[in-house]
């Protein structure tokens, strides 16, 4: 379950894309062609040059301005999208206790301890990548990266502490949380993405 | 037998009895390429990846079974202070571990 993030927007994006490189181009050629050739009988080859012409400009446009505007557009919605939803699901989930301490106050009484453990795998896209690669020639802080991050480490800890009350507890104890990278498979220092794990024991508590 | 799986040092309402030791499981696990293809599609746009996520949930829960089936071939009824630790040893492939302490609890 990911309520916190969308997926229509993806579908979306790469339906608008193959929209506008593959089906319009073949629209542009096939119904001219085939409405000339009822009418006239025969397309002269002035027309036919300017029609492939006009169709390979498009797909060029297509394929080279408007897909890479397409993601760029749609993954600065999926962030902003997915911040917004983080704010939202903290707030609901505000009345449970995370802490990474190891022993309970003693005016505490804890009822059962469940094992909670969740991860998330979350990357960025192509183009920031690029502007990564950039960035390395000068040094600095790179804040796309510390963007991701934090969306990762945020979205997992929702995830324990909506899983946590799932189970009916009110409190996660001794948090931890690990970072793996998760790397392409065929170069070898790129990232395919971040994988971000949070664990802690729930327990119901009594008596605060 | 049910065991308790926690992160603590205790269980509340329990005494520890006996120590039976560390135990541990682990799973090495690797991509493949259909996953491969839709994270290098996903890179497009960004956002999480369901495939890896889905991937490395069901091999930490695998490393989880073979180290509760440690514990129990030790005689054990309870595991404490679990960690967990993953390490990537080639680029296609990486270790997701599990270790803990596993003992003998009663009411105290």
């Amino acid at each position: 379950m990911q309520p916190t993030m969308n997926t229509w927007v993806e579908k979306f994006a790469f339906g608008m894309a193959i929209f506008f490189m593959i089906l319009l181009p073949i629209l542009w050629v096939f119904i001219p062609m085939s409405l000339s050739l009822l009418l006239e009988g025969r397309m002269d080859r002035e027309q036919i040059g300017m029609i492939v012409g006009l169709t390979a400009l498009l797909f060029a446009f297509g394929s080279a301005v408007f897909f890479p505007l397409m993601c760029i557009a749609c993954s600065i919605w999926i962030e902003s999208s997915h911040f917004r939803a983080l704010t939202k699901a903290e707030h609901e989930l505000s009345d449970m206790i995370l802490s990474d301490l190891k022993t309970l106050p003693p005016n505490w009484h804890p009822n059962g301890a469940v094992l909670i453990c969740e991860n998330v795998v979350i990357a960025n896209d192509y183009f920031k990548a690029l502007l990564w690669f950039f960035r390395k020639i000068v040094g600095g802080r790179s804040r796309s990266f510390e963007r991701l991050i934090e969306r990762g480490r945020r979205e997992v800890t929702v995830r324990v502490l909506r899983k946590a009350k799932e189970c009916g507890a009110n409190v996660v104890w001794n948090v931890r949380y690990e970072t793996a990278i998760v790397q392409a498979n065929n170069k070898e220092k790129s990232m395919a993405g971040v994988e971000i794990i949070a664990y802690g024991t729930a327990f119901s508590i009594t008596g605060e | 037998m049910t065991m308790f799986l926690v992160n603590t040092e205790f269980v509340p309402g329990k005494r520890i009895v006996r120590v039976c030791g560390l135990v541990q499981g682990s799973t090495v696990r690797a991509k493949h390429i259909g996953r491969d293809i839709a994270a290098g599609l996903k890179n497009l746009v960004g956002g999480e990846l369901k495939g890896y996520t889905e991937l490395l949930n069901e091999s930490r829960n695998e490393s989880l079974r073979r180290m509760v089936e440690q514990a129990n071939s030790l005689g054990a009824n309870a595991i404490l202070n679990i960690r967990y630790g993953t390490s990537a040893i080639t680029s296609g492939a990486s270790e997701l571990l599990c270790y803990g302490t596993a003992v003998v609890l009663e009411d105290a």
